[in-house]
């Protein structure tokens, strides 16, 4: 295929964004690998007060631009 | 010519804090905090940092010292450490340079330990601050609300001045240009840090690099424009005057994998030295963005398309194998020696081992050395666990804090300990590093004057040291300068810091070894020659200008 080809395909649907696990239900390997390798989930996910008031956290982790 | 491949890291902070009742507090006022107890992150170690006046001036007060600049510029309140590193505020983020490398295990360790003094200092900056005060620093380089606010942490590698010349400002080998360019619109993606992309259209996506949706153009000056980031920044700042300093300002900080990308991209710049230009991609900047929004989120493939130049379509691991594979050739051909890029073999080895793994959808494997692998397994999780999506707060805070320097509050951390994460390296080589600085580097030198001349030292630059001769407030100076990267060296500098009584038993390491010899191209320097030499000044200046 000619490069002038190759190029009319670029943005097409084949390159298009791939959407969250919400938006794809369904068997799921990678889900299957998050759960083993989350395996010290109990630790490694803080189950505490402050992701339960995320949205507040979040406003507060905010940053200026910097470099 | 290769030079050696110091590595070094501009480590930038997400720095923020919220006061007792829960208010934001100012960034600066963070930033001042943390700052200030970086002394005191050191003192476990037995060791001091060396900071010029807080008002900016040196001994001798406005009438007769030195300015050393304002405490309210953007990049102030140095502090340098005695293992080679600088602390500072820069656009009011708690920032660490790393000393430089050589070993991409050293380089990692460097980058890590930053974050453990931070961390220190953080924690006794907060422990000092008002009931209630909460600090929070994170490598995180992106703001969890607001894509278009980034900051850098930036990576820098040692080149020589014909190869910064060629790839800033003349492009005498646009060739070699598009291989470097390339080779880092790669790396970007398959060494980010990962981060939850919201472009605005209430759908959330997830990036292999947290950078990837700023970098807009192939090369830039400008540092801090929102979405107009280049692969590569024409940013002079050498620390030493026998070689340049390629500020690549893409990239994350991907504590997973800083050993990986160090070498990575120690052994395609020594390429480029050597003027190999393959695996050139017809749009760097497109293919950055292509591979890094693009993975299937039930196979964990990485399904984005590159084209390169040739017009073959190409996946990310695909091309990472393709430009390791060439790269370990040069390594066995001996045109990249250990003297440039140390332990790259193993390191290449190990970049091949993990595209493989990508191709098979193995990201649990991917997880063990890449960052943006084990915070997607994490997001999936946290996800599932609570019903969530990736655009739910949560989940953005459980990016956000993913690098947070908090053992217990990153969840990198934990997953290391788990030996979920291997930085190839351990956290003991982290915090040995805290003691002195490389040991290949001139900052191994630099931070033992601090150590054990701190009183009398003057000013402190990354090319030099000033100490005063005397304990007298008018003594004669003495100026130690450090023109190459190894200049302190400890084979170099051990004995004879040891065994000085005072600054003025240093007198030797002024002595400036540092003699560069340069090939002549009877080609390439008539010009030069013409434009340096006018006619008759080589002869006494008969035909000098005025």
């Amino acid at each position: 295929m000619s490069v002038e080809k190759k190029l009319v395909r670029r943005g097409t649907k084949e390159e298009a964004p791939v959407g969250s696990p919400a938006e794809q239900a369904g068997p799921n390997a990678l889900l299957e690998q998050a759960r083993q390798f989350a395996a010290v989930a109990a630790e490694a996910h803080r189950e505490c007060e402050e992701i339960e008031n995320a949205e507040q956290e979040l406003q507060r982790r905010r940053n200026t631009s910097g470099e | 010519m290769i030079v050696p491949k110091f590595l070094g890291r501009d480590c930038e902070l997400s720095t923020s804090g919220s006061d007792a009742a829960g208010e934001p507090i100012k960034a600066w006022d963070v930033s001042r905090a943390v700052i200030e107890n970086v002394d005191a992150a050191y003192e476990p170690y037995g060791t001091k940092v060396w900071t010029p006046r807080s008002d900016g001036w040196l001994w001798g007060g406005k009438y007769g010292g030195f300015y050393l600049g304002s405490a309210y510029s953007t990049d102030c309140l140095r502090h340098w450490a005695p293992d080679g590193k600088c602390f500072y505020v820069d656009m009011s983020h708690v920032e660490v340079c790393t000393a430089p490398a050589l070993s991409p295990r050293a380089f990692a360790a460097q980058v890590i330990g930053a974050l453990l003094v931070a961390e220190a200092a953080r924690k006794c900056a907060e422990q000092r601050a008002e009931l209630g005060t909460a600090y929070r620093l994170s490598a995180s380089n992106a703001d969890p609300v607001d894509p278009a606010i980034s900051w850098g942490s930036h990576l820098n590698v040692s080149v020589s001045h014909a190869l910064w010349e060629d790839l800033c400002l003349s492009h005498d080998h646009p060739a070699i240009l598009g291989f470097v360019a390339s080779a880092i619109a790669a790396a970007v993606p398959f060494f980010g840090a990962g981060y939850v992309l919201l472009p605005g259209d209430g759908t959330a996506r997830y990036s292999l690099s947290a950078r990837a949706h700023h970098i807009t153009r192939v090369l830039t000056l400008a540092t801090t424009e929102a979405f107009g980031r280049g692969l590569l920044n024409t940013r002079r700042e050498p620390h030493a005057r026998a070689c340049e300093r390629l500020h690549l300002i893409g990239f994350d900080q991907s504590l997973a994998s800083e050993a990986l990308l160090g070498s990575f991209m120690q052994c395609v710049l020594a390429a480029a030295e050597e003027g190999y230009c393959g695996h050139v991609l017809f749009d760097p900047v497109r293919a950055t963005h292509a591979w890094s929004w693009q993975i299937d989120l039930k196979s964990g493939a990485l399904t984005g398309l590159a084209l390169l130049a040739d017009g073959e379509r190409i996946t990310l691991p695909a091309y990472m194998r393709r430009v390791a594979t060439a790269l370990i050739e040069m390594c066995d051909s001996g045109f990249i020696t250990d003297a440039v890029a140390p332990e790259a073999r193993e390191m290449l080895g190990r970049i091949v081992e993990l595209t493989r793994y990508a191709e098979e959808g193995a990201v649990a494997r991917l997880g063990r050395h890449l960052t943006w692998a084990a915070k997607l397994l994490h997001l999936l999780d946290l996800c599932a666990r609570r019903g969530a999506t990736f655009a739910d707060p949560a989940v953005r805070l459980a990016d956000h804090d993913f690098l947070d320097t908090g053992a217990e509050r990153g969840a990198f951390w934990r997953l290391w300990r788990s030996g979920r994460i291997d930085p190839l390296i351990e956290l003991r080589h982290a915090r040995k590093s805290l003691l002195d600085g490389p040991p290949e580097s001139s900052a191994w030198g630099r931070g033992r004057l601090i150590q054990r001349f701190g009183a009398d030292i003057t000013s402190v630059e990354w090319d030099r040291v000033v100490l005063r001769r005397g304990h007298e407030r008018f003594a004669p100076l003495l100026c130690i300068e450090m023109p190459r990267l190894d200049s302190l060296c400890r084979t170099r500098c051990e004995q004879i810091i040891r065994a000085a009584a005072d600054a003025s038993d240093l007198e030797c390491l002024t002595e400036d070894a540092s003699a560069e010899a340069r090939l002549e191209d009877p080609v390439g320097d008539v010009s030069r020659q013409l434009a340096v030499l006018p006619r008759g000044e080589e002869n006494g200046g008969a035909g000098a200008r005025p």
